[in-house]
């Protein structure tokens, strides 16, 4: 018997170099690399995951840091059942710019579910985030994770979180 | 036909045309990279001149799919030049392995609705190694600042700790000898008081002598102000200043140095030392295009800064030598910002400031040209202006739209600007003279209340020199004995108060200073407590005022008057640390009873310091002395703190009073006010009456007291006698 396949596309935003590509590699292939190989445009990868009831055909638009040479291209954002959203924990300035993705996404997609991925746990000393202000995201109704695409940590519950909050 | 087909498979380009149906013909030859996308997907290969559905269409590139909707509208147009619409870049994998970076392009040509896809594979590298290099020196590069913020932010104010427990300097605690970055304390007349050996490294300077001749106070302040032209402004205001310059380095070289002042006061308020944090950038600096590109954006607010902005208006103005085209200049700056960096922190500080600019450039049109320069300063350089109005009717927007609440820390806050402008045609000016008045016009907007746009005008040139002299007379003014008393009476008119009384007899006052300036004859408050303030001087003033006050009061006591004095406390006097103890030096030296005195302070944004202020004016409150908020309404406080204050007794702001009974919105706040404290056991004075339809309305809303010329204009201590006698 062949379980039903839903088919939805997930974008993951954030700042350049924040580790969007690494992460999405770390869930779709389980594999990381040190090298930084930036992004330009949008790379779409695919992968299947079991729900309870269902699969899901997750399409990952891993779209482009946003930088002083490119701006979120909000058509990319469009038709998009789900958003996550990836900063660099040891990178204040890409922190900073949550509130602001957070504002462009809600007017493209309001209501999609969102979930924020503070990137590169493994280098926890060196982060330099307020944790108070990440619970605040929290409360808002976004879940927040502290990933590695490095270690692999809390990256398959984060896809997972979200994917479940899809259907 | 053939070789066109050729030359398009060639360039990666595919064609479609879009039917009336919907789907998507064919117009090219189909290369190879097409049918293995299609075939990956399951789909049928595709043969020149066939159709293609728009779903499967969608399924082999999924970027169409959400292009479509903008597609759409740009084939709905009637046929245009341009070259269309872009989706922007995709990249898409075979099974193989092999990447394809393709864009779709919608466009109308000869009636047809037109889809290409582009295969740009074969210049992607290169444009990819342009961002990649960018993007690794941005990386190191924000690392970098933000490092050397964090070090050069840290150093001040070890220093500055320093500097507060020693009474001379001349030695630097051992970490800060040790430190990389170079650091210099001085006068503020420049006379070097101490270093370390890393500025020495910097200029590499010999003798001790060496550094002590070169005056590199002076030396950095003629180099900064190249770029910064605000800087003296700046220094003297007793604020922080930071930015990064050329200075000459021994041999003449140039060198590239990031600097910091720091002001530090003595315990009267005035400037004592100046601590300057440099370190050396040049060997930071690359030659590569990409660095430049990167080093001529803000990293926070990703806005171009200084260095860019020179650039950008300096060509400007040379692209259009002697043109008559009319140029103007916008300068922006936070109030309070550096409040607010204090209160919240750095963080929020730098989040503030990436909102600001985001509304900022949402303001402006596309030509126009929006820079960070550094802090809390913001410039738009707008060209061809027809008028002046233009930069009004941008300023109003913008000061709208900056004053958005936002959140920050989660505590809501708004913030405001003050704008000066310049317009100035190209002929008449260059862009160095332009900034300058724009940052003058945005002076004389703080100087006039902050919160507002200025235009330039010439006289805010005299201004300028008006104030430093100002500065230096208000210094001297208590010295040369030119501080008077006034005295204005709150007079009761809850009914069963009554008349100039009230609560048995007492005669209720607030003392007012007046400056009998030698030249000028009668100053009001407004024309020196702003400058008083900022020169740190009101420390001083406000001292002699209160002392003064209860003088002349128990003066007025012992000719039988049982009054009540208001007195005014700055908020820089409030919070002086010394502040109590004056207070009560005060009360004892001059016997004025503490339950008659009452303190007016000002709601001034307490927000952070919220529990020392309540503990601080708990502890007056327990030595009988009362008090009360000034200017109630104008900041921005809210009523959740009047709550936990402990005053009591609330003046309503002029601003309010002014416009009644006739502005819905001043009567609305009056009235809420009023009932608001009466339902918190306060009183309310309602100050600036000065007509019977304001009286009647406050009268009617059971305000306590009314102080304004409707009843009485400020006089002396020996009119007030009179005036007492009468009344009884
Ligand atoms: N230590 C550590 N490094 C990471 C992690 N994730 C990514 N990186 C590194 O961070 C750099 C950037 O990673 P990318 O995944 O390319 O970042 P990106 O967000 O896709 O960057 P753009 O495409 O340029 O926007 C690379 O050098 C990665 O190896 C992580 O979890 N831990
Ligand atoms: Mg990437």
């Amino acid at each position: 018997m062949t379980m039903p396949r839903i088919s939805k596309k997930v974008c993951m935003v954030g700042p350049f170099a924040v580790g969007k590509t690494s992460l999405v590699r770390r869930f779709v292939e389980s594999i990381f690399s040190d090298k930084y190989h930036t992004t330009i445009g949008v790379k779409i990868s695919k992968k299947v995951i079991d729900l309870d009831e269902a699969q899901m055909q997750l399409m990952l638009w891993d779209i482009e840091g946003v930088d002083v040479f490119t701006d979120l291209r909000p058509s990319y954002l469009r038709g998009a059942a789900g958003v996550m959203i990836a900063v660099d924990g040891t990178r204040p300035a890409t922190f900073k710019q949550i509130d602001r993705l957070i504002e462009l996404v809600n007017q493209q997609l309001p209501d999609v579910p969102k979930v924020l991925l503070v990137n590169k746990f493994d280098l926890k000393s060196e982060w330099k985030l307020e944790e108070q202000a990440l619970e605040e995201y929290a409360s808002r109704g976004i879940p927040v994770f502290r990933t590695s695409a490095k270690t692999g940590e809390a990256v398959e519950e984060a896809f997972e979180t979200l994917a479940k909050s899809i259907v | 036909m053939a070789l066109l087909q050729g030359v398009l498979e060639r360039l990666g380009v595919v064609v479609f045309e879009r039917t009336d149906q919907g789907d998507f013909r064919l117009c090219s030859r189909p290369p190879r990279w097409l049918n293995v996308l299609t075939r990956q997907v399951g789909a049928a290969e595709l043969a020149s001149g066939e159709t293609i559905s728009l779903d499967t269409l969608c399924d082999v590139f999924p970027v169409v799919d959400s292009f479509m909707h903008d597609a759409a509208a740009v084939w709905a147009q009637n046929d245009s030049f341009d070259s269309g619409l872009r989706s922007g870049l995709w990249t898409d994998i075979d099974e193989n392995a092999n990447e394809y970076n393709l864009e779709a392009r919608a466009m109308r040509l000869d009636g047809a609705a037109v889809l290409l896809i582009e295969n740009l594979s074969d210049t992607f590298s290169d444009r990819h190694q342009v961002y990649q290099k960018a993007r690794d020196i941005a990386l190191i590069n924000e690392k970098l600042v933000s490092e050397l913020n964090y070090r050069q932010r840290k150093l001040q104010s070890e220093i500055v700790r320093h500097l507060a427990c020693e009474s001379t300097v001349n030695e630097l605690p051992e970490a800060v000898e040790r430190n990389t970055s170079a650091v210099l304390v001085c006068l503020p007349d420049g006379h070097v008081e101490v270093y370390n050996k890393a500025l020495i490294d910097i200029y590499e300077m010999k003798v001790e002598d060496q550094i002590v001749r070169a005056s590199l106070l002076d030396k950095w302040i003629s180099e900064a102000e190249q770029n910064y032209p605000e800087i003296h402004r700046v220094l003297r205001s007793g604020a922080y200043w930071e930015g990064e310059f050329k200075t000459k380095g021994s041999r003449n070289e140039d060198k590239w140095i990031r600097l910091s002042i720091g002001p530090v006061k003595d315990s009267e308020g005035s400037i004592a030392h100046y601590v300057c944090v440099a370190n050396d950038l040049t060997d930071y600096q690359r030659s590569s295009e990409d660095w430049h590109r990167v080093a001529e954006y803000d990293f926070n607010t990703h806005l171009p800064n200084r260095r860019q902005f020179w650039k950008h208006i300096s060509s400007a103005f040379e692209a259009n030598a002697g043109a008559e085209e009319m140029v103007g200049l916008l300068y922006i700056d936070i109030d309070y910002f550096k409040r607010i960096n204090d209160d919240f922190g750095q963080m929020a500080g730098d989040f503030l400031l990436s909102t600001i600019a985001s509304r900022i450039s949402r303001n402006i049109k596309y030509r126009d040209f929006v820079a960070h320069l550094g802090g809390d300063e913001f410039a738009i350089v707008l060209r061809f202006l027809d008028s002046e109005e233009v930069t009004a009717n941008l300023s109003d927007r913008l000061l709208n739209s900056i004053s958005e609440p936002l959140s920050l820390d989660g505590h809501p806050i708004s913030v405001t600007a003050s704008i000066g402008c310049a317009v100035e045609r190209i002929k008449d000016t260059d862009p160095r003279s332009l900034l300058r008045k724009a940052d003058l016009a945005m002076y004389a907007a703080k100087e006039l209340g902050r919160s507002q746009a200025r235009m330039y005008s010439k006289a805010m040139e005299d201004h300028l020199p008006m104030r430093r002299q100002r500065e230096h007379e208000l210094s001297e003014a208590i010295e040369r004995q030119q501080f008077v008393l006034e005295f204005q009476p709150q007079v009761a008119i809850r009914s069963e108060k009554g008349g100039n009384k009230c609560r048995g007899n007492v005669f209720r006052v607030e003392a007012l200073i007046r400056w009998m300036h030698p030249d000028k004859g009668m100053i009001a408050p407004s024309g020196f407590i702003a400058i008083a303030e900022e020169s740190g001087s009101i420390v001083h003033i406000g001292k002699w005022v209160l002392s003064e006050a209860c003088e002349q009061g128990v003066r007025m006591m012992r000719e039988g008057v049982d009054l009540n004095m208001a007195v005014n406390i700055s908020p820089k006097q409030l919070r002086h640390p010394d502040f109590y103890n004056c207070l009560t030096t005060v009360l004892e030296s001059s016997g004025f009873p503490p339950e008659r005195l009452e303190l007016e302070i000002t709601e001034s944004n307490f927000l952070k310091e919220m529990e020392a202020m309540i503990a601080l004016l708990g502890r007056i409150r327990e030595r009988g002395i009362m008090i009360a908020l000034d200017d109630f309404g104008s900041g921005f406080s809210s009523l959740n703190y009047l709550k936990r204050l402990p005053v009591n007794c609330i003046k309503i702001d002029r601003s309010f009073v002014r416009d009644l009974p006739n502005d819905i919105e001043s009567k609305a706040i009056t009235t809420s006010v009023i009932h608001l404290a009466h339902q918190l056991d306060m009183e309310v004075i309602a100050e600036g009456v000065e007509t019977r339809q304001q009286m009647d309305f406050l009268k009617k809303q059971q305000v306590d007291y009314i102080q304004g010329f409707y009843f009485h204009r400020p006089m002396s201590a020996d009119k007030i006698l009179a005036l007492m006698r009468e009344d009884s």
